[in-house]
């Protein structure tokens, strides 16, 4: 094979592999393992997942939108990709009581 | 009634246009599927596990998640599923505008509480409506539901009872 058809298909396999290549998954095992109830304080979890998406009861209960990838589970930046809500309730010691996980969207 | 007879009436011309235009139109199928950023937990379970006089709010923050909208003073949770039960777009060509007729199925769960936090009631309504929508590049007119997804005619706060 002449070296510029060479050169020329190996750079034509190169953008089509590229093109092909899935995006790398966003979610992370485990993100969530941290949530233990009795144990995990707010500061904890406010480290963690950052300013939740709403809260209630004057801010014992907290609320976080997660979205769900083949890599596990993560923060969603858009509105679209959120599958899961994050529910935690919190004891008046600011430990955590009870939390749920929701799937909210998803077959 | 004169709903149904309005969207006769717009299938009609719809279908004219198609016939008159037979070369430049497509009829695309709409898929039944959830709506575009719609909740999908809003099945018959949801309703059965809410217990008027028993059922927390906490209880149903758990169990429904975050809901779609909420009273300022929390005394009521708002959660709104909606689903398309499939229809047609029609592509027409060199026409901006691809009217789209849908059918679709509208669930609202409003879950009203007392002082303390318990279900004083659940109101749970579905309603089907027939849908046409003109698609136009840029921008879309969207019909306005047959129930109000925002819960814009629920009060603010709960409302005060006179006392006797």
């Amino acid at each position: 094979m002449p070296m510029k058809l060479r050169l020329v298909v190996q750079m034509l396999v190169t953008f089509v592999t590229a093109a092909c290549a899935a995006a790398p998954p966003l979610g992370q095992q485990g993100w969530l393992d941290f949530l233990q109830p009795g144990a995990t304080t707010r500061t904890v979890a406010a480290d963690r997942l950052g300013t939740p998406d709403a809260d209630f009861e004057g801010g014992r209960i907290l609320t976080y939108w997660v979205a769900a990838d083949a890599g596990g589970y993560y923060k969603p930046r858009q509105h679209d990709t959120r599958t899961h809500s994050l529910v935690l309730v919190f004891r008046q010691d600011d430990v955590l009581d009870r939390h749920s996980l929701v799937k909210v969207r998803g077959e | 009634m004169r709903r149904r007879s309005r969207y006769r009436l717009q299938v009609a011309t719809g279908l004219m246009v198609v016939a008159l235009l037979p070369a430049c139109v497509i009829p695309l199928p709409i898929q039944e599927a959830y709506r575009h950023g719609s909740r999908e937990n809003l099945g018959a379970a949801a309703k059965e596990s809410i217990v008027a006089g028993k059922t927390t709010r906490e209880e149903i923050l758990l169990r429904l998640g975050q809901p779609d909208g909420a009273a300022l003073d929390e005394s009521w949770l708002l959660y709104v599923c909606v689903r398309s039960k499939g229809g047609v777009l029609v592509f027409i060509y060199p026409s901006p505008a691809m009217p789209a007729f849908e059918t679709v199925d509208y669930t609202r769960l409003v879950v009203y509480f007392d002082e303390a936090g318990v279900v004083e009631r659940a109101q749970f309504e579905q309603r089907t409506c027939r849908e046409t929508e003109f698609i136009t590049q840029g921008a879309d007119v969207k019909p306005r539901p047959c129930i109000d997804v925002l819960g814009k005619d629920l009060p603010l706060v709960r409302e005060r009872r006179a006392r006797d």
